[in-house]
């Protein structure tokens, strides 16, 4: 049977009776409820599932929730009690979303970018964007990257 | 709207709140109905489309499925403009689906073919412009004033005297009254929210996790049910050892179809890691029949040449003066060529999935579809339901272009629901997904050109694929449903985008037969080649395979011709105004008439589906081995434009779209089943290789038309032309990368 794992996510310690080996994003979705965090691709390729561990971008649909050893943050999660995250605001102020299944993904890879290394070229920040978009939104996600980036690092904190 | 309108009165059984006006705007026009229900739920309101609550906050049932086209903002700035709200003060609701929602530039419940703005561009102003009349006379009434001394403006009634009332305490009023007819519509001129820039309604959702698609639905009581499919097309289910999968945490049950083997599961990952764990014995079709990419080539070949007799063989599908005749002229320059094209998979992002709970006295199916008619229409004949005994509540979907106008995950739904007597999800791996799509068909057109004083004179074109349709009907054949009783259920004959006719005319569309250039004499004919695989239609549908050979073969009768590309086109279009415009207008961007450096080289495409004008111009800089693109412009005519910001993104969208399945797309086919098993071996275009793209609206008069399906049309052509205008290589066989010449990426 399986054993009760707590991890934290989006600040909140939670329990979870779930095997060890079972995706992270699967926990997220079906045991915590929290669907923004999408599956696509089911190999870490697209990037739909990204979400953050400890503030590092990961791909939740390979990441087995037994491996998970920091705090998670997902897309419910990444905005603070002052606002939006900097990449938030540039994607809605650009415009970016069109069906939106991957956006999530998009963001928190991007997110995770963009406070990772502040003062980031912006092609190199584009070079590090993998995530698949079927409806093909990349030329404003060119955009919004360049937005995020002018906003300065962290400056919803 | 020319039917008789009609008032209905419908009391909402909801919980106690505000009196709402709802609206009802169905086959038989504009009706009212109104009651309590708040907030508006899609399951209380059955057949309503609009109501405006206590707040003043307007609900719109959205009948067309959200895929990322913006059906949700547009349907909304239809009425906000209307009704006179500002714009932010109006949210959708998706429906819940019934025949009163009908599109009806589509003559049945479906949302495609670019067809949404087209169908309710007139219908949703009707709507708002007769919901305004309405709370002015109420608000009139009230005063004791006639009504001309009144206007709407911005969420309130101003009346005489500086008085005013908001909305919001008119509907109990309003609500009462009878609903007026041929209300007129305000002008284009003092249009305030449509045809200029409006924020997306849903975007903030879709950027904070809000958003919920099919995909992410749940049902109380609903297990998970992950399919496993026939690798080979053809193939049945012979034997099933389920052992190790019932041995797998959460698994409750392993149910046999004919064609397919469904592992039921409390949970998403226990049903996939059950179905994982299935050992199936296939009995697979005869060897004799199984067929492979070799075998369609050769089909495809023989079709186009053809050497193929009877119900396959070329059928004449256009015929314009005297083509023999045009080749035979004296002093004509004949030049022929072969261009092919591979099939597609949609690749959704969001995986086809469908939640169904079928019970005795009714059936409830939750899913991201793009033809809930279909759905409880199949309903109909599968368990002899009538359609209102059917609720199809539609999930905004996460991505589609045609594949989830297939209903294939619903009926699987369905069946397996009737078994176990419960609510089921039917979900499938990536790979299951990719493997068993509904695909963009694989074509080869033979064409023959004479140009003559620097003008085609002929132009012949053989097509060949298989119909989009014939395996349609096998398809629902499975399920004991009869293709032609399911289409007579569905829409007005054909309307459902069947036709029995000998071929299928989405197989010619993009040749010369609705193409918009003037050629005296024209002949196309179309072959079918006859092979298992599920086709289904495809962002552009048949312009993907034939504007690809179309438009490059224009290029290639220029160049017999010594002339250049564009002035050759603009001589082919000189009654065309609105295609003029547009190409000069590209070109002008894209600084044309200098001749660019060696190795640098542009190439356009354009077509006129759907009466947009849609023009492409590429630029790479190409050499032997490999190639970049360097810019895009696209000029682009829709007509009458609703969301300037949303035709900009789609119209971006629809064209790297297409780009990305002119370099990599690519499902082959060997020992009769897709080799493809997911996003890792079907190349998709990521941000690294996206071209700088330049989108210049010329918006006309004309009816609101398609954006990105055009756009997506025409990357392949216009990225093909480029290529040989740099290098001199004509490439004729998509994907390019299957030419040994690579793509660089663009962002550095």
């Amino acid at each position: 049977m399986a054993d009760i794992i707590t991890v934290i996510v989006n600040g909140e310690p939670r329990e979870l009776r779930v095997p060890p080996e079972m995706p992270l994003v699967w926990a997220l979705r079906e045991e915590l409820g929290l669907t923004g965090t999408k599956l696509s691709c089911g190999i870490g390729l697209c990037g739909a599932c990204t979400v953050h561990v400890s503030g590092k971008a990961v791909r939740s649909c390979v990441t087995p929730i037994g491996e998970v050893s920091g705090p998670v943050t997902t897309i419910e999660g990444l905005s603070s009690p002052g606002g939006l995250h900097p990449v938030q605001k540039a994607w809605i102020e650009n415009a970016v979303a069109q069906c939106g299944f991957c956006q999530s993904g998009f963001i928190m890879a991007a997110a995770a970018l963009v406070d990772e290394t502040p003062g980031a070229q912006h092609a190199e920040l584009l070079q590090q964007m993998t995530n698949i978009c079927r409806c093909s939104t990349f030329s404003r996600v060119r955009l919004a990257m360049l937005t995020a980036a002018g906003h300065g690092v962290k400056s919803h904190d | 709207m020319t039917e008789a309108l009609q008032v209905d009165r419908r009391r909402f059984l909801g919980g106690a709140g505000a009196v709402v006006l709802t609206l009802v705007c169905g086959d038989r026009g504009i009706a009212r109905t109104f009651g309590v229900p708040e907030p508006v739920a899609t399951e209380q309101v059955f057949s309503a489309w609009l109501s405006i609550d206590a707040r003043g906050m307007v609900t719109l049932v959205n009948a067309e499925a959200e895929m990322g086209q913006g059906t949700n903002t547009a349907m909304a700035m239809l009425v906000a403009e209307e009704l006179e709200i500002p714009w932010g003060r109006i949210t959708t609701v998706p429906m819940t689906a019934r025949p009163i929602y009908t599109n009806p530039a589509f003559g049945m419940l479906k949302t495609g073919a670019s067809l949404s703005l087209k169908g309710r561009y007139l219908q949703l102003r009707q709507l708002g412009a007769a919901a305004r009349q309405m709370l002015v006379q109420a608000a009139a009434q009230e005063w004791k004033v006639p009504s001309q001394a009144c206007r709407a403006v911005a969420g309130e009634v101003h009346g005489p005297d500086g008085r005013s009332m908001p909305y919001s305490s008119l509907v109990a009023g309003a609500a009462s009254l009878p609903v007026p007819q041929d209300v007129p519509l305000k002008p284009r001129a003092d249009w305030a929210i449509l045809g200029k820039p409006q924020a997306r309604i849903d975007m903030a959702d879709k950027c904070t996790g809000k958003a919920r698609y099919g995909f992410d639905k749940t049902v109380p009581g609903m297990v998970q049910a992950a399919l496993v499919h026939a690798p080979q097309f053809g193939a049945r289910v012979k034997a099933v050892d389920s052992k190790a999968a019932l041995a797998v945490a959460g698994v409750t049950r392993v149910i046999a179809l004919d064609y397919a083997v469904a592992c039921i599961a409390s949970t998403s990952w226990s049903a996939l890691q059950g179905a994982d764990a299935l050992v199936i014995e296939w009995e697979n079709p005869d060897p004799a029949a199984v067929i492979d990419d070799a075998k369609i080539d050769a089909m495809l070949r023989d079709g186009v040449a053809g050497k193929v007799q009877g119900r396959n063989g070329l059928i004449p599908a256009h015929k314009v003066g005297d083509p023999a005749a045009g080749f035979a002229q004296p002093g004509v320059l004949a030049v022929s060529a072969e261009y092919s094209t591979p099939y597609l998979d949609h690749a959704c992002m969001e995986p086809t999935s469908a939640i169904a709970h079928v019970r005795p006295d009714g059936i409830d199916i939750w899913s991201s579809t793009q033809s809930p008619a279909m759905i409880y229409h199949a309903a109909k004949l599968l368990y002899g339901f009538e359609a209102d005994k059917v609720r199809v509540h539609q999930q905004p979907i996460g991505s589609s272009f045609g594949r989830r106008a297939q209903i294939d995950g619903e009926l699987e739904a369905m069946v397996l629901s009737r078994i176990i007597g419960g609510p089921v999800r039917a979900i499938r791996s990536r790979s299951e997904d990719i493997q068993h799509g509904f695909y963009r068909p694989a074509s080869r057109s033979a064409l023959r050109g004479a140009v003559k004083d620097g003008k085609i004179v002929a132009w012949s074109h053989r097509c060949a694929s298989q119909s989009l349709l014939d395996n349609y009907a096998r398809y629902f054949r499975e399920y004991g449903i009869d293709l032609k009783e399911l289409d007579k259920l569905t829409g007005p004959a054909g309307a459902s985008g069947f036709n029995f006719a000998p071929f299928d005319l989405m197989s010619v569309d993009g040749t010369p037969s609705n193409a918009v250039y003037a050629i005296p004499n024209v002949e196309v004919a179309s072959a079918k080649i006859d092979v298992p695989i599920p086709t289904g239609w495809f962002r552009g549908v048949g312009q993907t395979n034939n504007l690809f050979a179309t438009e490059c073969f224009v290029d290639e009768l220029a160049y017999a011709a010594g002339q250049d590309p564009l002035a050759f086109r603009k001589t082919l279009l000189s009654g065309q105004p609105r295609f003029l415009a547009a190409l000069d207008c590209a070109a002008r961007e894209i600084g044309w008439d200098k001749k660019p450096a060696k190795g640098i080289g542009r190439g356009i495409a354009i077509t006129n589906m759907s009466d947009a004008v849609t023009v492409a111009i590429v630029e790479v800089a190409a050499s032997k081995s490999g190639f970049e693109i360097r810019r895009v412009v696209l000029a682009v005519d829709n007509g009458i434009v609703i969301n300037p910001d949303v035709v900009e993104a789609q119209t971006q969208g629809g064209f790297l779209f297409g780009l990305g399945a002119a370099l990599w797309g690519r499902i082959s086919i060997a020992e009769g089943r897709v080799e493809q098993t997911g996003f890792a071996d079907y190349r998709l275009l990521t941000l690294q290789h996206c071209p700088a793209l330049t989108v210049i609206q010329m918006p006309s008069d004309d009816p609101p038309s398609t954006i990105s399906e055009a756009a997506a049309t025409v990357a392949a052509p216009a990225l093909a032309n480029a290529i040989f205008a740099a290098n001199g290589r004509r490439l004729r066989d998509l994907p390019i990368a299957r030419n040994d010449f690579e793509c660089r990426a663009t962002v550095a």
